[in-house]
């Protein structure tokens, strides 16, 4: 596994995916992203950012081509692998916050921990979540119903649950949209400001142009996708 | 334990549907087990109390009737016998035969009236003050005595054969003489007396003033030698006691005294298989039964009722399983995208399977432990439920 402190590489070449019903096809020849670098990934929807995401995380394999994350490649790793890689490696952030209804916000960040046996739960992760959401502004709310939280607050518990295992690459799907522009810049400060610190790899998905210059790198999609 | 611990916050915070799943279970559970309980209890009760009555005898008609009668003290008693073809039963010499009348009622508790032979029979005694000893005394059992706060020396009305009958027998006074130990028995539920005291709650036998030195000649119809007609002002006593107790007495014979059953106990099988072929005619007067068989045929015609029943417990637990797959049919769809997003986020398939088994084992667990409460408390009450039935 790749060493949080570093994040890690992402190296994909001559990668084609094809979802077999609907015939979209997704094609990248080559990329490469630094380990601790921040990429934005554009596109209009159904361009296949979230594809290309799930093919980053290992939970879709490509039909060609090889996708590198760090030291591993993640088309010969079986589903097992595949999901340890997963739980230990890879921090999600979904636009629509994705919390569990029935647990409490303290309870969501530590989520992780209770899905893998991978994960091991101590006093270390405690403290770490108690201050994960000390910094994010939320530490008065952790025993709060997710359901009572604002957006705002709802989508910081889901960055607090995609940096509890200090992941060596964060892959946001589209992390603002639903927020508001106040909330909006302060959630990305937030996760780069955290991801900086583990050194972890950010890729994130993304409409909207007004947080692109934030980002080292950007990769727009639609000159990547094919449909027959 | 984590996945109990996410299975348990799931329903924790579903109560409602929790709840509801659970009571379906246990219902489901609890109606089947319910009946099998009180049915094995009914059983078991039933065939111990004939199986320890070796023979009854009582007029000819329903088998169940008399049966029940002679076992539990029905209100509605089957035609009656003569004192003296109970006579004629111990003229035979085979076996003790214990008269029973249990016409009347106590604040709707059968009187029973009989001998001491009863007692000694079903091995009953006394737990406190004292057996029969002078007419118009009863003993209670336990649980009579329980519900009807009786101690010795107290005293109880009989209850008027028909209310709505002036002319009818009418209430004595019973002095509560001891009460029984409890048996566990339909005994416990009943009021003994002698079966002369049984006879006076039915008028046959009564007292009232001398009509020699003490009536008034207001009351007196005719005076003819021994012979003296008297009018309906004559009072009877309504109380037995040691002052009054003289003036009791019997109007007709003793063998014209009525008996709604009596026991017979053979000392061996063959005087048992004698003396029944010796009332097999069409012609005697009784019938003479085995409980024990009489029972075994009630039980088979309960049993009949039960595969019914059984079918019925099926279709309840069939409909409620289609129930239940529903529910959880809908809330895993409910759920998909919880599970979709556990998946992601590196959770196994299977690990999302246990979760949704275990959270289903837990309703499950929960829901046939409440039917096993409930039917441990339902075995706990089946003699109340037991008496109910039997006494109606």
């Amino acid at each position: 596994m790749p060493s949080p402190e570093n994040g890690a590489s992402i190296r994909i070449e001559n990668l084609r995916f094809v979802y077999d019903q609907s015939g979209f096809e997704l094609a990248i020849d080559e990329l490469e992203l630094g380990s601790g670098s921040r990429l934005a990934v554009t596109g209009p929807s159904g361009c296949g950012k979230t594809t290309f995401l799930r093919l980053v995380a290992g939970i879709h394999v490509p039909a060609k081509g090889t996708v590198r994350v760090g030291h591993q490649e993640l088309s010969r790793m079986n589903e097992a692998a595949r999901r340890r890689f997963r739980i230990s490696t890879v921090g999600f952030v979904f636009q629509d916050f994705e919390l569990i209804d029935y647990l409490n916000a303290h309870e969501n960040i530590l989520f992780p921990y209770y899905i893998n046996s991978a994960l091991v739960l101590d006093a270390n992760v405690r403290r770490r979540a108690s201050e994960l959401a000390n910094r994010m502004g939320i530490a008065d709310k952790l025993r709060r119903s997710v359901t009572r939280l604002s957006q705002g607050e709802r989508q910081r518990v889901a960055i607090c649950r995609a940096l509890i295992a200090k992941p060596c690459i964060l892959l946001c799907d589209e992390p603002t949209g639903n927020l508001d522009p106040e909330n909006k810049s302060l959630i990305i400060d937030m996760l780069f400001e955290n991801a900086a610190e583990t050194g972890a790899t950010v890729v994130c998905v993304t409409h909207d142009h007004e947080l692109l210059p934030r980002f080292e790198q950007i990769m727009d999609f639609p000159s990547l996708r094919t449909t027959e | 334990m984590r996945s109990l611990f996410l299975a348990w916050r799931y329903m924790a915070a579903h109560r409602g549907k929790t709840a509801i799943l659970v009571a379906c279970i246990a219902l489901t559970a609890y109606l089947p087990l319910t009946v099998h309980l009180l049915l094995q209890e009914f059983e078991q009760d039933w065939t111990q109390r004939a199986s320890a009555t070796p023979l009854v005898a009582g007029a000819k008609g329903s088998r169940f009737d008399l049966t029940l009668h002679a076992l539990y003290f029905q209100t509605q008693p089957p035609e009656t016998i003569l004192m003296g073809d109970v006579e004629n039963l111990r003229s035979q010499r085979l076996g003790t035969v214990i008269p029973l009348n249990a016409r009347y009622s106590t604040q709707n508790i059968p009187v029973v009236g009989t001998t001491l032979a009863y007692f000694d029979f079903r091995n009953l005694s006394v737990r406190e003050g004292e057996s029969l000893a002078l007419l118009g005394d009863c003993v209670v059992g336990y649980i009579a005595s329980r519900e009807l706060g009786l101690t010795p020396g107290d005293g109880i009305l009989t209850d008027p054969e028909n209310v709505f009958d002036v002319a009818g027998t009418q209430p004595l006074r019973l002095r509560v003489a001891g009460i029984l130990d409890e048996s566990g028995t339909a005994d416990d539920n009943a009021v003994f007396v002698d079966i002369k005291t049984a006879w006076v709650i039915a008028g046959i036998g009564h007292g009232h003033a001398d009509m020699k030195t003490e009536a008034s000649d207001d009351v007196v119809l005719n005076r003819e030698n021994n012979r003296i007609v008297a009018n309906a002002a004559l009072e009877n006593h309504i109380e037995i006691t040691p002052e009054n107790v003289t003036s009791f007495h019997f109007h007709g014979e003793r063998e014209e005294m009525p008996v709604t059953a009596a026991i017979v106990v053979p000392p061996d099988d063959k005087s048992a298989v004698l003396l029944r072929g010796r009332y097999q005619s069409r012609d005697s007067p009784l019938q003479l039964l085995v409980p024990g068989d009489v029972v075994d045929e009630m039980l088979r015609l309960l049993l009949r009722a039960r595969a019914v029943l059984d079918a019925n417990v099926i279709l309840v637990a069939g409909s409620t399983i289609l129930f239940l797959i529903l529910v959880i049919a809908l809330s895993l769809k409910l759920r998909g995208s919880e599970l979709e997003i556990m998946f992601h986020l590196g959770c196994a398939r299977l690990t999302a399977a246990r979760l949704v088994t275990l959270e289903l084992a837990a309703v499950l667990i929960t829901g046939l432990l409440l039917a096993l409460a409930l039917g441990a408390a339902t075995v706990q009450l089946a003699p109340l439920l037991l008496k109910a039935l039997t006494q109606t």
